[in-house]
């Protein structure tokens, strides 16, 4: 047996140098990071601030919205940016809210808005809200923002579904599509338009009748769109103990209880509806297919927000295109909610924090912000100022809003709620029974409700 | 003066020991400082938490719960069919690779053109991105995807490999066989390139064929490797993600939620950390008991 040969003193020295070396360098690569230098401008109210932003990569706020503010406030304020995947943003807010590096500015989606608030993480801005602003956002926006009587998002931007069609196609196969809201299609009309304009064998067309989604994870079942097919089947006019009223809602008013909204007999017809539009012989899409199908003139009609204007425009699709508003069952209806941004409750320049939300929410960053992305605004006032907004399609997208916006349903417990449903009415979509679905859906939901 | 000699050598030696200590501490010490912080503490929070109900963005106001969030593990049909269709991810991928790898290594073990070729071609989906291979995947198996349209060249209809029911854990296992048969290869690989050269000369001398040498000599020599190749696809298997993530999200009606993703919804999406740190333990009790009992049923008689 051989023996390890003795270190000399000098030897032995290294080594217990790397030792230590490596464990400072360990606890400094887990000790919380600067967040940047503090801005040395003289005569910043409130002192200079350097705010920590969390974002989806490439949305709100975006580069030029925080360049812009940190010219208006001479250097005041500054940033220190961090992107995240939009899939991953609502995981990163769990995990970071908690910790000693909160940021102070959440770039976040506003369905979750009552989802953050009752747990602390959003700062309310009533203090800081401008004069007349309530009566000048859009009802839903406010609706959405707002939590237990607080305003704690003003919206920036509103996003909106509309069915995009091929005009080409459907011109070809003789299809008049209303382009108004007073003509708006019923999903039956809708899905025979659809099927008149398909080419091939429904279930595996060469052109579909519906583009495939490209919503959320680009398979069926994203609330923001498909929740709408029972929405749209319930009815707010009817008695508040009705189905029709409860299936409208989807959720009860105090956001705690699904049972008797989310599985009445109106949402399961509509769940019926639904699942036709992908299996059987009326399918007029799939549930997985070709990526871009609508911009590749591979499909008569898509379902999507606003942003696929600017991406028709930029592809320079080689036909014409136009937008119809979106169909119901019974009654019109369309989510309303973007990436909105909001302040820590965290922060430690809560001030600073608060101020830079509502400004780039109203005034001049708000007009400037929809005149350079044509992005719908949620205050009348920037709409009328904005002769952009007045011609069509975007005219017909804000009136939707208008008329027809609805937020998703509101509750503490949006992304439970997000996740449970989405994968019902994907199972549903792939041919499960739609009434099982949504019953297991509630049973899987009530539970953590009530949390 | 014996005496005194001997006490000498032995302090000595005491002092030689020491030093010999302290230098292997030394060099252990980067090590084990970040093993017991990025391994033993995380595990020892995770047991803590699974003890306790809460959110991730108030982890302050936690409930101490005791054995609930196991209890109702057990009693969860969600979290009971994610462990029994992550059960049988694992035996499809393990029943799968053993047989794949050992012929695909025994095909590599000869003298073929292009040999290093090959087996750099069989390795690399290994160290692919598992995204990138789910998602190339996602694509080829697509109702309109290279593999459907194989299909219906053939004069068949398409099948919904993703979206049925019956079909969409099959597609997923095959997916991670074509990920991991490289792997499980190599270790075959290794595996037959050091089998003792007079044992197969003994069994040419006294006559043995090739299929006879194969199943009779060759296959148990190499079950030392074999229980390492189970051993290893099976705690992949057990701890596998991303086909459920990236490529059907746990549809179609949970089956293929396998438990890792139903860990990670439970933890980020349902917001009970708690209750996906529950489950996190029992993944670790079972991966470790599965292994074990794989060690146990699988133990080598032979030794070379």
């Amino acid at each position: 047996m051989r023996d390890f040969p003795i270190l000399t003193r000098h030897r032995r020295g290294v080594a217990v140098t790397a030792a230590l070396a490596t464990a400072a360098l360990t606890l400094v690569g887990c000790s919380p990071g600067n967040s940047g230098g503090n801005s040395n401008a003289q005569g910043c109210d409130g002192g200079p601030a350097t705010l920590k932003v969390l974002r989806a990569t490439g949305q709100l706020p975006t580069d030029q919205q925080l360049s812009a503010y940190t010219t208006k406030t001479n250097g005041c304020v500054k940033f220190d940016v961090t992107d995240v995947p939009f899939g991953q943003y609502a995981d990163k807010v769990s995990v970071l809210s908690a910790s000693s590096n909160a940021p102070d500015i959440y770039g976040y989606d506003m369905p979750n808005t009552a989802n953050y608030a009752a747990q602390g993480i959003l700062l309310p801005l009533d203090d800081h809200l401008p004069a007349g602003w309530k009566d000048d956002v859009l009802p839903a926006t406010l609706t959405e923002g707002s939590y237990d009587g607080k305003v704690y998002t003003m919206g920036i931007q509103q996003d909106v579904l509309s069915l995009y069609y091929n005009k080409t196609l459907t011109d070809k196969a003789g299809i008049e599509v209303p382009t108004t809201l007073d003509k708006t299609w019923t999903w039956e009309q809708a899905r025979d338009a659809m099927l008149k304009c398909q080419q091939g064998t429904p279930g595996n067309p060469t052109v579909y009748g519906l583009a495939p989604t490209q919503l959320g994870s680009g398979t069926p079942g994203p609330i923001y769109s498909d929740l709408l097919f029972l929405r749209s089947n319930g009815d707010p006019k009817a008695p508040k103990d009705s189905s029709a009223y409860k299936t409208f809602y989807a959720i009860s008013p105090d956001g705690n209880a699904v049972d008797g909204w989310l599985n009445t007999p109106e949402a399961v017809d509509a769940a019926t509806f639904y699942q036709s539009l992908y299996k059987g012989p009326k399918a007029v899409t799939s549930v997985t297919g070709r990526p871009n199908a609508f911009l590749d003139g591979k499909a008569c009609f898509e379902m999507f927000p606003t942003a696929q204007v600017d991406a028709l425009k930029e592809a320079k699709v080689p036909f014409k295109w136009g937008n119809s508003p979106l169909p119901y069952i019974k009654t019109p209806i369309v989510h309303t909610g973007a990436i909105s941004i909001g302040a820590s409750a965290k922060s430690k320049y809560k001030d600073q924090a608060a101020k830079f939300v509502v400004a780039l929410s109203s005034g001049d960053l708000a007009k400037q912000y929809a005149k350079d992305t044509l992005r719908m605004p949620t205050l009348n006032s920037v709409y009328e100022g904005l002769p952009e907004f007045h011609q069509a399609p975007q005219s017909m997208f804000y009136k939707q809003l208008q008329e027809r916006g609805a937020p998703r349903p509101p509750t503490t417990h949006f992304s439970q709620y997000s996740q449970i449903v989405e994968e019902a009415l994907k199972n549903i979509a792939y041919g499960s029974d739609p009434k099982s679905q949504l019953d297991q859906a509630v049973s899987q939901l009530t539970p953590l409700l009530s949390q | 003066m014996t005496t005194m000699t001997s006490r000498g050598v032995s302090r000595g030696s005491r002092k030689r020991s020491r030093g010999d200590a302290l230098a292997a501490a030394a060099f252990l010490a980067p090590f084990l400082i970040l093993l017991v912080i990025f391994q033993f503490g995380p595990v020892a929070i995770l047991i803590r938490d699974s003890f306790y109900s809460y959110s991730l963005a108030n982890p302050d106001i936690a409930k101490f719960v005791g054995w609930g969030n196991f209890t109702r593990l057990f009693n969860d049909p969600i979290a009971m069919q994610s462990i029994g269709v992550t059960l049988l991810f694992a035996v499809g991928m393990v029943a799968l690779v053993i047989p794949l790898a050992f012929l695909m290594a025994i095909y590599l073990n000869q003298n073929l053109p292009a040999r290093g070729f090959l087996r750099t071609a069989v390795f690399l989906p290994v160290v692919t991105s598992s995204v990138v291979v789910a998602t190339l995947w996602n694509f080829l198996l697509a109702n309109q995807g290279l593999v459907n349209a194989i299909v219906q060249s053939l004069g068949f209809q398409p099948v919904s490999f993703l979206t049925d029911a019956s079909t969409a854990l099959p597609s997923i296992i095959i997916m991670s066989v074509w990920q991991q048969l490289g792997m499980a290869t190599i270790l075959y690989l290794g595996g037959l390139q050091s089998l003792p050269g007079d044992v197969m000369e003994a069994s040419l001398l006294d006559g043995a064929g090739p299929v006879k040498r194969l199943l009779l000599v060759v296959v148990p020599l190499l079950s030392r490797t074999t229980v390492m190749v189970v051993v290893v696809t099976t705690v992949f298997a057990l701890q596998s993600f991303t086909p459920a993530y990236v490529m059907t999200q746990g549809a179609p009606e949970g089956t293929t939620n396998l438990f890792v993703y139903q860990i990670y919804k439970s933890a980020f999406t349902l917001q009970q950390p708690g209750y996906a740190s529950a489950m996190s333990i029992v993944l670790l009790l079972g991966a470790i008991t599965v292994s074990l009992v794989q060690m146990r049923l699988l133990r080598t008689r032979w030794d070379y």
